[in-house]
């Protein structure tokens, strides 16, 4: 009798199982088998589901028809610099936050949570009207600096902080250690979990960044690979196996990134859709 | 020498005060308890000296030197946490090693101290483990190595011993009172368990309410109480303490003011003291109401006349029931205190300092 | 005694001041900026020119503008809307963790840590009127061809799809945790007092995990003003301006027509909007938690 019960709704779970595989895998799909098709392959009504033969010259064709190492050196800059840049401004005003008493320092955090609130795509015009202004138009600054501040950060490590029992940075004082070095040696190996999880939301975020990059800047000089991808999509767009070769060049380093730290990653996300 | 002295020392948060006025002089080589129940403000004395906290008002020194604008790194002092506060993210090494390091003595050194401090205490094939591998015990010793490395003149030790089990507390007590012989550094000893500080110091402060209530020896503040306070805290049970006017004129005579009597609960006994006169005697009727054993020993309760009731200790007696019985105690073992809990000493020689009028008792 | 603890007093402020001085900068400064360019006239390049309220009189007697504030509002209410309720059911049809359950999320959260460039120009590949997929597909059933991204009456709903694909998995995921997080014994409780599946779910399960549920579409809201990737690479505001948004509008008024006034004026609309909302749901939220 149960099982006679159970059989439909087990039938209706499985095809609702397979419905959403197909729903999200389907796109990452069709890109890959696109960026492997020759251009009658790709213009071929019905479309083919599979490849005769794997056209690897359509990756050559996007490396070479823009100027694909400029941009991705661009991106590791950017990601690089906003990396080492995070650790130096939010590291120290988050143990700040953590672990002192000082006067306006809620005023000074209520100021950092604010600011997560703010949609930063909305001043993007007095930002760049700044940027002219001072003639940071087109440099890796402009695309670095205002980024390393991230008040998610600081509200993550400074909770991070706080987890750190008094009696360990008592202890480290008696040991004579000054406030630098207590933390560096004390409190951000306590943090390395934190850190790397900040590392991976930067690099995610900065990697894939394709708003700023594009509004605050007028040439090509300092733009990143999502910018020179869109800039295939203008020179090669009746050519999608290109396009998607080019895309599928973009993705890459982040799906490995995610396969590898697939548990972290979304334990990051989750912490920041409940904070 | 390393003696600390602490003049007129106060504390407090914002409008709260911790530490009132503490005058306070601990002698070099000692290994001095500072004993009271929580919120007694014996951390925050502790914490002071190690200069984690600031006072708020007066005088620390060390060696007879101020310490008021030394940084807790630079004040020749090592202290012992009650969670151990090892640092997690470095080896037992390391642990050791830092203080060293930041203290800028040369490689080759470290490596000598660490090594001969790791077969001191017994840590030498645990050296390269992080602390969350480690038992209690042993990350107890970490603790104790990271402290003895830097050869400090004062050892500060906050309840250092309250997370480790009942028998290797007993089996670290031992151990601590070894090193301190060995060392022959101060050790300043914070504890809330009276048997603690009663067998490991060489002198115990007793505090309460941000006060000192008694600085002595542990053979005087346990015979030779000063108060109410000190009667009542050490001493297991507490000492019997009886309001003169509840007690329905058992006592013949008491001292000028005395308000309450004491005694402890081992001096009362069931049968007379031998040889011992009638009047030279407490006699009390009691009623027993319950009974505790505790091995060797035997603890009774028992109602007296007037709702008030005393503990009675006896050691290698026969169990008796709950009944009515006479309890005896010999006068000389009676505590006198007046009516601001201080005591009126026997033979006044010993004046307690709040009460004025001693000398027309008799 | 003073003296050990001056330089211990100043220490905070440096360590806080590198961050507090690039968030003025670049959160703080630029609001206050952008609401003065709002009152000028300026081409970017030439003399600015006081114009008073001028820009914002233009945005809302000119018909652009308030077609444009529909579209973002349009899209707003759908891309919400799709995303609270789709996200919602995958959760609850994922609560169970099983080996496939676990693959899904997996697969349903991927789209989210790609760029959007790269979604947009899948999408755009597979919305092909002619030689995309979906089209495709819909011939096999006799349908179509849609003008998935030509058709002005669907433009815009294709990229709420695209944002729906995208972020569905990330909003499931967060309803999932809140649903893993309360505790089993309401459950129990309601169990115990013979309580049926609806009104488990709706008194017990959708009242405890509501506050996730309005963070999450407050942040959806706030993120779906901002839609910007998909329009600037996949339609260009059009067909007909169907799927011209403010930030998009806000880009090419800036960039392309170099009317930076009347552009900051959209802005500070915007903000103001954005602004508006989030104080509602904080006075919405303390509320709740003064029933509570």
């Amino acid at each position: 009798m149960k099982t006679l019960i159970r059989a439909p709704g087990l039938v209706l779970r499985i095809l609702i199982s397979v419905l959403l595989i197909v729903i999200f895998l389907t796109p990452f799909y069709w890109m890959i088998l696109t960026a492997f098709k020759t251009l009658g392959e790709v213009l071929a009504m019905p479309p083919k589901f599979w490849v005769q033969s794997l056209q690897w010259q359509n990756f050559k064709d996007a490396f070479t028809r823009i100027d694909f190492l400029h941009y991705t050196r661009n991106s590791l800059i950017i990601t690089l610099g906003t990396l080492i840049g995070q650790v130096l401004v939010v590291v120290p005003a988050a143990y700040a936050f953590a672990r002192y008493d000082f006067k306006g320092k809620n005023g000074l955090f209520g100021t950092v949570l604010a600011t997560m609130m703010i949609p930063g795509q909305l001043i993007f015009l007095p930002i760049f009207v700044m940027f002219a202004k001072s003639g940071l138009l087109n440099t890796y600054v402009s695309l670095i600096v205002p980024f390393i501040a991230s008040g998610t950060a600081i509200f993550m490590l400074r909770q991070t902080f706080m987890q750190v029992p008094d009696s360990q940075l008592e202890a480290a004082r008696l040991d004579n250690a000054g406030e630098f070095k207590i933390i560096y040696t004390i409190m951000m190996p306590a943090a390395i979990p934190t850190l790397s999880t900040l590392a991976l939301l930067t690099f995610i975020g900065t990697w894939n960044s394709y708003f700023f990059p594009l509004v605050w800047t007028t040439t090509d000089a300092v733009r990143t690979l999502p910018l020179g991808i869109q800039r295939l999509q203008d020179i090669e767009g009746l050519s999608p196996q290109i396009v998607m070769a080019g895309n599928m060049m973009l993705i890459v380093p982040i799906l490995i990134v995610f396969v590898v730290a697939r548990k972290q990653i979304i334990k990051a996300f989750t912490y920041m859709g409940v904070k | 020498m390393s003696s600390i002295v602490l003049e007129n020392v106060s504390k407090a948060y914002g409008d709260k005060s911790i530490i009132k006025g503490l005058n306070l002089t601990i002698e070099s080589g000692s290994f001095t308890v500072l004993v009271g129940p929580s919120g007694c403000g014996k951390s925050t004395t502790l914490r002071m000296i190690a200069g984690l906290e600031e006072q708020t008002g007066g005088l620390i020194s060390i060696g007879g030197k101020s310490m008021n604008q030394v940084e807790p790194g630079k004040r020749n002092l090592a202290m012992v946490f009650q969670n151990y506060a090892l640092y997690p993210t470095m080896t037992v090494e390391k642990n050791i090693e830092y203080g060293l390091k930041n203290n800028k003595v040369p490689k080759a050194e470290r490596k000598r101290l660490i090594t001969e401090i790791a077969e001191t205490v017994g840590l030498t094939k645990h050296l390269h483990k992080k602390p969350e591998f480690l038992s209690g015990g042993e990350r107890q010793r970490v603790a104790l190595a990271r402290a003895m490395v830097k050869k400090p003149a004062v050892f500060l030790m906050d309840e250092p011993l309250s997370n480790l089990d009942a028998k290797l507390r007993q089996q670290m007590r031992i151990e601590l009172i070894e090193l301190h012989k060995k060392l022959g550094a101060t050790f300043i000893y914070v504890t809330h368990d009276q048997v603690e500080a009663m067998s490991m110091g060489t002198q115990i402060v007793l505090m309460d309410g941000g006060r000192i209530m008694q600085e002595d020896t542990p053979h005087g503040i346990y015979n030779e109480p000063r108060n109410m306070f000190t009667s009542h805290f050490i001493g297991t049970p507490p000492m019997n303490i009886l309001e003169i006017a509840r007690s329905g004129g058992i006592l013949s005579e008491t001292p000028h003011g005395a308000k309450f009597f004491g005694f402890r609960p081992e001096k009362a006994k069931f049968v007379p003291e031998p040889g011992l006169a009638r009047e030279e005697m407490l006699e009390l009727d009691a009623v027993l109401s319950s009974r505790e054993l505790l091995g060797s020993e035997v603890i009774y309760k028992a109602g007296l006349a007037g709702g008030q009731s005393v503990a009675v200790k006896c050691f290698d007696c026969p169990e008796r029931s709950l009944e009515p019985v006479k309890l005896y105690v010999n006068k000389e073992h009676l505590f006198f205190f007046d009516a601001q809990e201080q005591r009126i000493p026997a033979d006044g020689s010993r004046a307690g300092v709040t009460v004025p009028s001693i000398g027309s008792t008799a | 005694m003073k003296s050990r603890s001056k330089s211990m007093k100043l220490l905070p402020y440096l360590l806080v001041a590198p961050a507090v001085m690039i968030l003025t900068i670049f959160y703080i400064y630029p609001i206050l900026y952008n609401v003065y360019l709002s009152f000028f006239t300026w081409n970017m390049r030439g003399p600015m020119k006081f114009a008073g309220l001028n820009n914002y009189i233009e945005l809302f007697k000119g018909r652009d503008f308030l077609g444009i504030l529909s579209n973002t509002l349009l899209y707003m209410v759908m891309d919400v809307t799709l995303v609270m309720v789709l996200a919602m059911l995958l959760a609850l049809f994922l609560q169970k963790n099983t080996f496939i359950n676990r693959f899904i999320q997996t697969l349903s959260f991927t789209p989210n840590i790609i760029s959007l460039i790269s979604v947009s120009l899948i999408w755009m590949w597979l919305m092909n009127t002619d030689t995309g997929l979906f089209n495709y597909l819909l011939s096999l059933f006799g349908a179509g061809p849609v003008g998935w991204l030509t058709d002005k009456q669907v433009a815009l709903f294709s990229l709420v799809l695209v944002s729906v694909w995208k972020s569905v998995g990330f909003n499931a995921l967060i309803i999932t945790s809140a649903l893993g997080s309360i505790p089993a014994h309401l459950y129990e409780a309601a169990a115990l007092d013979n309580a049926s599946k609806q009104s488990v779910f709706f008194q017990i399960t959708l009242r405890m995990i509501s506050p996730t549920l309005f963070f999450l579409i407050l942040m959806n809201i706030i993120g779906s003003f901002q839609v910007f990737e998909t329009i600037n690479i996949m339609t260009q505001g059009g067909p007909a301006n169907a799927t011209n948004t403010l930030i998009f509008s806000i880009y090419k008024q800036s960039f392309e027509y170099y009317r930076v006034g009347y552009a900051a004026a959209m802005a500070v609309v915007l903000m103001a909007i954005v602004g508006l909302i989030t104080i509602f749901y904080f006075k919405a939220l303390n509320r709740r938690v003064h029933y509570r």
